[in-house]
C-alpha cells in the first residue's frame, strides 16, 4: 500500500516571469503591513527574508511531490496558529489582536511560499497579497502609503497580463520568425501606458463619484498609550507644555509654532503669533466636526477665563468611560465616533466632538468639568490613540427659529455664568449689539444677525498687531480694526449676544481639518487651532456657532462623493506647491476656459455641426488612407531597399528596372541567400504595383510583407 | 467578447473592499477598491481594440501522409499603428495548432511554423484561423475569425511490409514495372493536348476546341492488366476506415515495389468504385479521397464483377470487422474468377480468429485469411483440424 497526495503532479507553471512577479507582490505585501508598525520586529525581519525564499524554494521543487515539505510547512502553520491563540488569550480588548493577527496571516503567507507549484497557487498569493495591501491600508495614516499602493498595483496589473497566457500544455510547439520595420520602437510603450492610463482614469472617475457612507458595523474602538506617558502634575487642570515663556512685559503668553495659547488655563486676547502646518493628530470619523477642547465663560476685557474649576472623575465601565451629562442636548441628534491619532504631543485636554457620551482611553484618572471639557492625567504624546463616542445636533436653523422666545433667562448659578459682561464694557457695544439685533424675533434671529454682520464686517487677519494696554480687546475689535484673530471674532459675538441676553460661551479646540481622500482620516495641523461659540438654546441645549468660518454642517446620511474631498485635497496640495503669483495666472486662465466653455455652451448647434464636419472628415481619411497603402507601403519598402543596396555599393539607378535590379542582387554574392529571397520579393512587389493591372496588384498584407522583407534586408546588410 | 472569471473576482474584491472600507472608516480600501474596478473596466474595453487591424494567413502542403509530420505556416501581419498584445492564435488545421505571440509591433509580420501531424486521413480543409486576446488584463477575451483558405490532401500512412506470400511478381504480365503512366485507350484520363494527325475523333475536346480556335483533344491512360485487386471495406467509424485504407495502401505499395499492378476497388453508397492507374502515388490519392458508406461488406464484395476482376490473379478483401457468413459467401462466390483469395482481418490477436466458423468456412473453401495485427500483416491462419478427422 502506498500513500501519496493526489493531484501533485498536476502541471506545474514554469514562467520564472510570474513567479517573480508574485513574489515581489507578496513581498510589497509584506512590507505594508510590517510599515505600519503593528508588528515585532522580529516577525517582520522574519517574515521578508523568508517569503521571497520560498518562492525560489517552490520554483525549484515545482515539479515534485514535495510529501516531506507540505508535511512539514502544515506543521509550521499549527505552530503559528498555536502561538496566535496564546497571544490573543491574554488581550483585554479586540483591537489588540491586531499584532497578533496581522503576525498569523504574515506567517501563512510566508509558509505558503514555500508550496507554490502551479499557477493556481500563485493566483493564491496574488489574492493573498491583495489582502496584505488591504490590510496594510486599513492601519495606514499617511499619504505616503500611496508609494506601496501602486507599487503593488504595477506587480499586479504584470501578473495579470503573464497569467493572461495559456498554460504551456495547451500550446503547441512553434518557431516563430518576425518581420520587423525599423519604425515605432516606442510602439510597445505607448501601448502599455494608454492601458494603465485608461485604467488609472476610470479608476479616478470611479472613485470621484463613489459615495463615502457612514459606517454602521465599528464595534471595537482602538485606544493605545505610546511607550514613556508623562504624567500630568495638575489634578483636573490644563497643562501646555508648548506653550513658551510669558512677553517681555511677563504678562502675555503669546503662540508659539506648536504651542496655542488657547489651551491653557487663560485664554488671552493679546497674544499674537502663528503656528506651524505640522499635523496634529488625525481623525478617523464619519463626518467633519468641530474637535472641541476647553470651554471659557467669564471675560474681563482681555483674557477669558473658567468662573469654575469643579471636576468630576469620569466612571469607568467595561466598554469606556461614560460622559455625563450636564444640561445636555434634548433635541435630535447623529451619532459620530471619532478614533484620534496623536502625531505631536498636546496638553492634558482630550478633543472631541460635540457632546461626547463615551471615550476610550488607555489610561485612568479622566475628568470633566461641569462643560464636558475633558482632562487627562497624562500629555497627549506622539503614538497615542484613544476614541469617543459623540451625539451631534441634527437641528436645523428652521427648527431653532420655531422655538419659543427664550429671554429674558432666569437668573440662577447657571445661565449668570454665560451672561457675565465685563463692568468697563464701553456703551457702544451695547448700542451696537441692539442696532445689529434690531429686527430679530427670537433669539436665532439674534444669534444669525450677529454671526452675519461679523461675517460680513469685520476680516480674519493674522498680522494685527497687539491692541493698547488697558483697552478692552473687543470693543478695539469691534470699533477700532474690525480685523483680528478667530478668538477676537468668536469673543466679539459672544459679548454682543450676552448684551441682549443670550447665553454664550467661547470653546476652543481645533478645527475640522482637511479630509485626506486616501485615508479617509481628517488631517489636523496646528494651524487649524481655533475658537468658536456655543450659544445656549433652553429646552434644546448648546449649539455651536464659528463666525469666523463657519460650522461645518452634519452631512447627509449617505455622505459626499469622495471626488469632493479629492477636489479639496488637490486644491490644498496645489496652494502648498504653486507659489501664488502662478496660481492667479493659472486660476485667471481657467477662468478665461470656463468662459469660453460658457459661451460655447450656448451655442451648442454651432458646436455640434462642427464635431459632425470634423468626423467625417476624419471618416473619409481614413478610407483614403486605408485604399491607398500598399502603393504608399511598397513605395516606402522600395526606398529601404534602395538604401541597404546603396550601402553595398549599389547606389540607386533610375534607369534600371526592377526586374535588373533583381539581377544586381542575384550577382552579388554578400546578398545570397535569406537577403536575396527578400529582395526578390520586395522588387517584385513594386513591379506589380507599378505595372500590373489592378486586379494583379499586391494587397495590403502583401505590402506589408514587402516592407518587412525590406527592412530585414537592411537588417543583414547593417549585421554583415 | 466573453468576460472571464477573473472579472468577477476583481468586482467582488472591490466591493468587498468597499464593504470594509465602510466599516473600517479605511480610506485606503476605496482606493484600492477602485483600482480593482479600473482594471476591471480597463480590461474589458481595451480587447475591443487588440485585434484590429491584423491580417492573418496560412501556408500547408498540399500534400501529406498521416501520422507523418508537416509543417504549417500561419502568418500575421499588423497593419494597425498600435502593438497588439497578447494574441493567440489557433487553428485546426492538420490537428491544429494553438500559439501564444506576446506582442506584435505595428508593421510586423510574424510567422508561426509548427509541425504537425495529420491525424485522420482525407481531405483536410481549414476555412478559418482564430485570433483571441484577452490583453492587457485578462479580464475579457475577444475572439474573431479571419477567413484563410488552407486545404491538404492527407494519403493514407503506409507501413513497409515484406512481400506477402500472395503477391507474386511472376505472375505480372509485364515485362519490367512500370510506374509513370502511358498514353493509350483506357478509362482513366490524363489530360488535354493538341491534336495529331491519327487520334481519334472521339478524343476531341470540342469545348477546348471551340474556346481555343484549334483543335484539342483529350490524353487517356492506357489500361494496365493489374494482377492485384484489393477491395476495401468503407466501414462508417473514421478509424476503422482509415486502418482498412492503411492496409490497402501497404500492400499497395508492397505489390507496387514487386512490379505487380494493383486495382483498389470498394463501394460507395452511389455503387462500386475502383481505380487502377499506373502511378501508385495516384492510388494513395485515391484512397485518401475514399469516404465511408452505409454499404455492408458482403454487398460490397458481390459488386465485385467480372469487369472488375479482369486479368486479376489475387483478389485481397480488407474487412473492418470479423468476417460473417455473408460475407463468406460473397468471398467464395469469386473463387471460380480468380486464382487467389485473400482475407485481411484487423484483429488485436489472431487466436480470436482461431476456431471462429466464419473463419473455417472462409479457409475450407481455399481462401487465405491473414489476421493484421497493430502495424503488420500476420502469418496466415491455419485451418482447425479435429483430431481423428
Amino acid at each position: 500500500m502506498r500513500f501519496g497526495l493526489s493531484g501533485a503532479r498536476a502541471r506545474s507553471e514554469n514562467s520564472t516571469a510570474m513567479r517573480v512577479v508574485c513574489a515581489v507582490a507578496v513581498e510589497i505585501g509584506l512590507l505594508a503591513v510590517v510599515a505600519q508598525g503593528v508588528l515585532d520586529d522580529r516577525v517582520a525581519v522574519l517574515a521578508l527574508v523568508f517569503a521571497p525564499l520560498g518562492y525560489v524554494v517552490s520554483s525549484r521543487r515545482r515539479g515534485r511531490r514535495n510529501t516531506l515539505l507540505k508535511v512539514v510547512l502544515a506543521f509550521a502553520l499549527l505552530v503559528a496558529t498555536a502561538r496566535f491563540l496564546r497571544a490573543v488569550g491574554t488581550i483585554a480588548t479586540p483591537d489588540e489582536a491586531r499584532a497578533p493577527l496581522a503576525a498569523l496571516f504574515l506567517w501563512v503567507q510566508v509558509l505558503h511560499a514555500f508550496d507554490v507549484p502551479r499557477r493556481r497557487d500563485l493566483a493564491f498569493s496574488m489574492v493573498s497579497s491583495t489582502t496584505l495591501i488591504a490590510v496594510g491600508g486599513a492601519l495606514a495614516l499617511h499619504t505616503s502609503y500611496l508609494l506601496l499602493l501602486l507599487a503593488w498595483a504595477g506587480t499586479a496589473g504584470t501578473w495579470l497580463w503573464l497569467s493572461a497566457r495559456p498554460l504551456e500544455g495547451d500550446l503547441t510547439a512553434v518557431t516563430v520568425a518576425r518581420a520587423r520595420p525599423r519604425a515605432r520602437r516606442l510602439s510597445p510603450a505607448r501601448s502599455v501606458a494608454a492601458a494603465v492610463a485608461m485604467a488609472l482614469v476610470v479608476a479616478v472617475a470611479i472613485f470621484s463619484v463613489l459615495p463615502r457612507i457612514p459606517a454602521t458595523m465599528v464595534r471595537s474602538l482602538p485606544f493605545r498609550m505610546p511607550p514613556g506617558a508623562q504624567p500630568v502634575g495638575v489634578d483636573g487642570g490644563v497643562s501646555n507644555p508648548a506653550l513658551p515663556p510669558p512677553s517681555a512685559d511677563g504678562n502675555v503668553v503669546d503662540f508659539s509654532s506648536n504651542g496655542y495659547p488657547g489651551f491653557s488655563e487663560v485664554m488671552d486676547l493679546r497674544a499674537r503669533g502663528a503656528l506651524s502646518d505640522d499635523i496634529v493628530f488625525r481623525v478617523r470619523a464619519a463626518f467633519a466636526s468641530l474637535w472641541r477642547a476647553e470651554v471659557f465663560d467669564t471675560y474681563d476685557g482681555s483674557l477669558w477665563t473658567r468662573s469654575t474649576h469643579r471636576s468630576l472623575t469620569l466612571p469607568a465601565s467595561d466598554d469606556g468611560y461614560d460622559v455625563p451629562l450636564t444640561h445636555g442636548l434634548t433635541t435630535e441628534t447623529r451619532p459620530l465616533i471619532q478614533t484620534f491619532f496623536i502625531e505631536h504631543a498636546q496638553p492634558n485636554v482630550l478633543f472631541t466632538a460635540a457632546w461626547p457620551q463615551t471615550v476610550y482611553f488607555p489610561s485612568g484618572g479622566l475628568r470633566t468639568d461641569p462643560d464636558l471639557s475633558i482632562r487627562a492625567p497624562i500629555y497627549l504624546d506622539a503614538g497615542l490613540v484613544y476614541s469617543v463616542e459623540s451625539t451631534v445636533p441634527t437641528i436645523t436653523g428652521a427648527q431653532l427659529g420655531q422655538l419659543p422666545r427664550m429671554r429674558p433667562l432666569p437668573h440662577n448659578g447657571y445661565y449668570d455664568r454665560f451672561l457675565q459682561l465685563p463692568r468697563e464694557l464701553p456703551a457702544r457695544d451695547l448700542a451696537l449689539a441692539d442696532q445689529i439685533t434690531a429686527g430679530a424675533h427670537d433669539e436665532y434671529d439674534a444669534v444669525m444677525a450677529v454671526q452675519s454682520w461679523l461675517q460680513t464686517n469685520t476680516r480674519y487677519d493674522l498680522t494685527v498687531p497687539r491692541e493698547p494696554a488697558g483697552v478692552d480687546a473687543v470693543d478695539h475689535f469691534l470699533f477700532d480694526t474690525r480685523r483680528g484673530f478667530c478668538e477676537h471674532i468668536a469673543s466679539a459675538m459672544a459679548v454682543l449676544l450676552r448684551t441682549q441676553g443670550i447665553a454664550t460661551r467661547i470653546v476652543t479646540g481645533y478645527g475640522p481639518g482637511e479630509r485626506n481622500p486616501f485615508t479617509g482620516y481628517y488631517e489636523v495641523r496646528y494651524s487649524d487651532a481655533h475658537a468658536w461659540v456655543e450659544v445656549l438654546y433652553p429646552g434644546v441645549g448648546w449649539i455651536a456657532y464659528d463666525p469666523t468660518f463657519g460650522v461645518p454642517a452634519v452631512p447627509d446620511a449617505w455622505g459626499s462623493p469622495m471626488g469632493a474631498d479629492l477636489a479639496a485635497w488637490a486644491a490644498t496640495q496645489i496652494d502648498r506647491i504653486v507659489p501664488e503669483g502662478m496660481r492667479l495666472a493659472g486660476g485667471s486662465a481657467v477662468r478665461g476656459a470656463l468662459a469660453v466653455v460658457v459661451a460655447a455652451a450656448h451655442a451648442w448647434p454651432l458646436g455640434v455641426l462642427a464635431v459632425a464636419m470634423g468626423l467625417a472628415w476624419a471618416m473619409v481619411r481614413r478610407r483614403r488612407l486605408r485604399r491607398d497603402p500598399p502603393i504608399d507601403t511598397i513605395d516606402a519598402a522600395h526606398r529601404e531597399l534602395l538604401a541597404a543596396l546603396a550601402a553595398l555599393g549599389h547606389p540607386p539607378d533610375a534607369s534600371k528596372t526592377p526586374a535588373e535590379m533583381v539581377e544586381t542582387v542575384r550577382s552579388d554574392p554578400r546578398l545570397r541567400g535569406e537577403a536575396s529571397g527578400h529582395a526578390t520579393v520586395v522588387l517584385g512587389s513594386v513591379e506589380r504595383a507599378r505595372f500590373a493591372r489592378p486586379v494583379d496588384r499586391p494587397s495590403e498584407a502583401e505590402a506589408t510583407r514587402a516592407l518587412a522583407s525590406a527592412t530585414r534586408v537592411r537588417e543583414l546588410v547593417r549585421h554583415r | 467578447m466573453r468576460v472571464r472569471r477573473r472579472a468577477i473576482g476583481l468586482l467582488l474584491g472591490a466591493g468587498v473592499l468597499y464593504l470594509i472600507g465602510t466599516n473600517a472608516q479605511a480610506g485606503w480600501l476605496f482606493v484600492l477598491a477602485v483600482l480593482l474596478l479600473g482594471t476591471a473596466a480597463a480590461g474589458t474595453i481595451l480587447p475591443l481594440t487588440t485585434l484590429r487591424r491584423l491580417d492573418v494567413e496560412l501556408s500547408a502542403p498540399a500534400e501529406t501522409r498521416q501520422g507523418e509530420p508537416t509543417a504549417v505556416e500561419v502568418r500575421i501581419a499588423n497593419r494597425g499603428r498600435a502593438t497588439r498584445w497578447g494574441v493567440v492564435a489557433h487553428d485546426e488545421h492538420l490537428g491544429g495548432a494553438t500559439t501564444w505571440l506576446g506582442s506584435i509591433r505595428p508593421g510586423e509580420v510574424v510567422t508561426l511554423t509548427s509541425v504537425r501531424g495529420a491525424p485522420r486521413r482525407g481531405e483536410a480543409h481549414t476555412g478559418w484561423v482564430e485570433l483571441r486576446s484577452s490583453a492587457p488584463f485578462g479580464v475579457a477575451e475577444r475572439r474573431r475569425r479571419h477567413p484563410v483558405e488552407g486545404t491538404t490532401l492527407v494519403l493514407p500512412r503506409s507501413v513497409p511490409l515484406a512481400e506477402p506470400s500472395f503477391i507474386e511478381s511472376s505472375m505480372s504480365r509485364e515485362p519490367s514495372a512500370r510506374t509513370e503512366p502511358r498514353r493509350g485507350p483506357g478509362p482513366e484520363y490524363l489530360g488535354v493536348r493538341e491534336y495529331r494527325p491519327g487520334d481519334p475523333v472521339r478524343q476531341v475536346h470540342w469545348r477546348l476546341t471551340a474556346r481555343h480556335g484549334e483543335l484539342v483533344v483529350r490524353d487517356l491512360e492506357e489500361e494496365r492488366m493489374p494482377r492485384l485487386a484489393i477491395w476495401l471495406d468503407t466501414p462508417s467509424g473514421g478509424i476503422a476506415l482509415d486502418r482498412c485504407c492503411t492496409i490497402a495502401a501497404s500492400l499497395l505499395d508492397a505489390a507496387t515495389a514487386t512490379g505487380a499492378g494493383v486495382r483498389l476497388a470498394a463501394a460507395t453508397d452511389a455503387g462500386p468504385i475502383s481505380a487502377s492507374r499506373a502511378r501508385a502515388i495516384d492510388l494513395h490519392r485515391w484512397l485518401a479521397r475514399l469516404g465511408p458508406s452505409r454499404v455492408d461488406a458482403a454487398t460490397g464484395i458481390g459488386w465485385l464483377d467480372g469487369e472488375s476482376l479482369r486479368g486479376v490473379g489475387t483478389l485481397v478483401a480488407i474487412t473492418s470487422v470479423m468476417p460473417t457468413e455473408g460475407v463468406v459467401e460473397a468471398v467464395t462466390e469469386h473463387i471460380p474468377w480468380v486464382s487467389r483469395l485473400v482475407v485481411v482481418v484487423p484483429v488485436d490477436d489472431a487466436m480470436a480468429l482461431v476456431g471462429d466458423p466464419s473463419i473455417e468456412a472462409l479457409l475450407l473453401g481455399g481462401v487465405d485469411v491473414v489476421p493484421w495485427i497493430g502495424d503488420d500483416l500476420a502469418p496466415p491462419i491455419r485451418r482447425t483440424v479435429a483430431i481423428g478427422t
